[in-house]
């Protein structure tokens, strides 16, 4: 779907907005002796993003949105994580949460915005529209998974990173 | 994570050209939506709130929603189906804690193209179940 947008902003138009980045991020799940927190790994990469594993046994992984030199902003990615064949059916995917980071409480979400799962995909959709220059920005994320009787939530975050955007001009 | 509870409903979005302007209209025993703002209340346990936003004329259906979450240059993106968009927020918030307010954007289409509202959402404790 193409969305024509126009922000209009002290008489300035802003726009169309580009088509989106469609891309696809594997989730898979490994039950673990501790059946509260089984073992998630993210994959994928595409134009402008990719996903990092984590640096740390015990991190989790990193969504890096990074617009390419030449992509005009705001870029709109649509991304849709999927779980792997090979985590079905031990578990099935119950949806994701964003919310705010905070890196002295990143697992604490008092409010979030919900993404409901629907045949163990969720598809999210993202706008970055950060400078060349600017700060990068972190969003926290949850990912629930079910096996049936208990929902773990696994806690990537997202990084909206400018660096490899466009120069300012 | 403790038992989420669920919570439906739907907002009818008023949307005027002259003046330009939004209105939100929709209410139930735990959230409201009045003028430019909806607020939910908490529970005693986290609710998911799946609230539907219906354009009151067809002839203006919804494009999407942008969240902003803290910062105006990051976003996470809702898009519209068939003219509705479908939030789904999860309000943690407990009985005495600060409210949280955040803003959010709904665009319209209109006769010159998209325009877009910026409503807020509060997630106000305040308008919660009293600790007996």
């Amino acid at each position: 779907m193409s969305v024509q947008e126009q922000i209009v902003s002290d008489g300035i138009v802003i726009g169309p907005l580009a088509d989106p980045a469609i891309g696809t991020i594997m989730v898979t799940a490994t039950p673990t002796e501790d059946f509260a927190s089984p073992d998630v790994q993210l994959s994928g990469s595409g134009n402008g993003w990719s996903v990092a594993p984590p640096l740390e046994a015990d991190a989790s992984s990193v969504l890096h949105l990074k617009p390419e030199a030449n992509q005009s902003l705001p870029v709109r990615y649509q991304l849709t994580l999927t779980l792997a064949q090979s985590s079905r059916p031990s578990f099935s995917f119950q949806g994701v949460q964003i919310y705010h980071f905070d890196p002295d409480q990143p697992r604490f979400e008092r409010v979030a915005i919900f993404f409901p799962a629907s045949s163990d995909q969720v598809q999210v959709s993202f706008l970055h529209n950060i400078p060349h220059g600017g700060e990068p920005v972190t969003y926290g994320m949850s990912i629930g998974l079910s096996d049936g009787s208990f929902t773990s939530w696994d806690y990537p975050t997202i990084s909206f990173d400018p660096q490899a955007g466009p120069p300012e001009m | 994570m403790p038992e989420i509870e669920e919570i439906t409903g739907s907002i009818t979005v008023q949307a005027t050209e002259e003046p330009l302007n939004i209105t939100l209209v929709g209410s139930a025993e735990t959230w409201s939506a009045e003028g430019q703002s909806i607020t939910l209340s908490p529970g005693d346990h986290p609710i998911h709130y799946k609230l539907t936003l219906t354009p009151e004329s067809s002839e203006r259906p919804l494009v999407g929603v942008r969240f902003f979450l803290g910062s105006g240059e990051a976003k996470i993106f809702i898009p519209a189906d068939s003219g509705d968009v479908e939030l789904n927020l999860i309000n943690a918030v407990s009985l005495g804690d600060p409210a949280i307010s955040e803003v959010f954007s709904i665009g319209v289409q209109l006769s010159f193209g998209v325009h877009w509202f910026e409503p807020s959402i509060a997630f106000d404790p305040q308008a919660g179940p009293q600790t007996i």
